[in-house]
């Protein structure tokens, strides 16, 4: 499968995507659109208002969800370039990165992430910190405890 | 902006191409900067700040916030990393009893970890603390992008 074809596969899942480019003044420039797949050029169309200064330039494109209770998290992220042809702007991918959502990804974070975690701390002679969980348990019970009587998460 | 459940924090890679991941800001607003957490096991955002300060936040995904039509806010900004990994101080514990009221099912599963096999999880504890302090500030009210934009420069 061809990675424009990933993407426009994943996209069905999404309402809309977070495109990223590098803006004239250095910063990143960050917009939400509906991207339109051409498959034809290999490329999406995507909607930059013309007054935020950016250009033609390496590119991310974002798609991420989470319900009203900040879960079900799942995400992808595509690089690519952001081009501007006969006045519209279209991301061209040029890989796929996966993100968050379903078993086989939750488990390569937990394990990517840990063995990470581990090297970062041996890289600079760090000891692995110790963990307050009964701090943190405590902490858990006492917002349990407003979400059984309703007040919690406003 | 509080009341945001994530937000899209783009940083830039080595080659240039930014990176945009959604991620849970803690607004500080005597300080007048953010705080974002990031583990060790998940550094890639830190270490390219490290590398290139520049950053962007767009809040653009309001599901569980409970705004109604809220303006889409894209915030660009400088951001510094914290040499020392973060303590479970004030200030992290207002983090995570926010967290755990605004993820309630996050609690299920560290409930469901037995105290023996909590070490395991210890890395995803191991925080670097991101601070992302704003110089622009763009607005789009409603969240149209073909509306005129509001801006001020910090």
């Amino acid at each position: 499968m061809t990675t424009w074809r990933a993407i426009a596969q994943e996209l069905r899942r999404y309402d809309s995507a977070v495109i990223t480019a590098r803006g004239l003044d250095g910063y990143p420039v960050s917009v939400r659109c509906v991207p339109v797949a051409d498959e034809r050029s290999g490329t999406f169309a995507v909607s930059f208002p013309d007054t935020l200064g950016i250009e033609s330039s390496p590119a991310w494109l974002l798609c991420h969800f989470h319900d009203e209770r900040f879960w079900s998290l799942r995400s992808f992220g595509a690089r690519g370039l952001l081009e501007h042809t006969d006045g519209v702007w279209r991301f061209r991918p040029t890989s796929f990165v996966a993100g968050m959502g379903g078993i086989a990804a939750s488990i390569r974070l937990f394990i990517g992430g840990r063995r990470r975690a581990q090297h970062y701390l041996a890289a600079r002679g760090l000891k692995p910190p110790a963990v307050p969980w009964e701090r943190i348990t405590a902490i858990k019970r006492d917002v349990e405890a407003l979400h059984a009587d309703g007040s919690a998460g406003r | 902006m509080r009341d945001f459940r994530s937000c899209e924090l783009s940083t830039f890679a080595r080659d240039g191409t930014p990176v945009t991941w959604p991620t849970m800001p803690y607004f500080e607003p005597d300080r007048r900067r953010f705080l974002i957490t990031s583990s060790i096991g998940l550094a890639q955002k830190a270490f390219n700040i490290r590398r290139d300060p520049h950053v962007a936040m767009l809040f653009s995904t309001s599901t569980g916030s409970g705004l109604i039509r809220p303006p889409a806010v894209l915030i660009q900004g400088d951001g510094e990393v914290a040499e020392e990994l973060g303590q479970l101080d004030e200030r992290f514990e207002s983090m995570t009893r926010l967290l755990f009221e605004r993820q309630p099912f996050g609690i299920t599963l560290m409930g469901a970890l037995p105290a023996p096999l909590r070490h395991l999880a210890d890395w995803y504890c191991w925080r670097l603390l991101i601070y992302v302090r704003p110089r622009r500030i763009r607005w789009w009210p409603d969240g149209d992008l073909r509306r005129a934009y509001g801006e001020v420069v910090l």
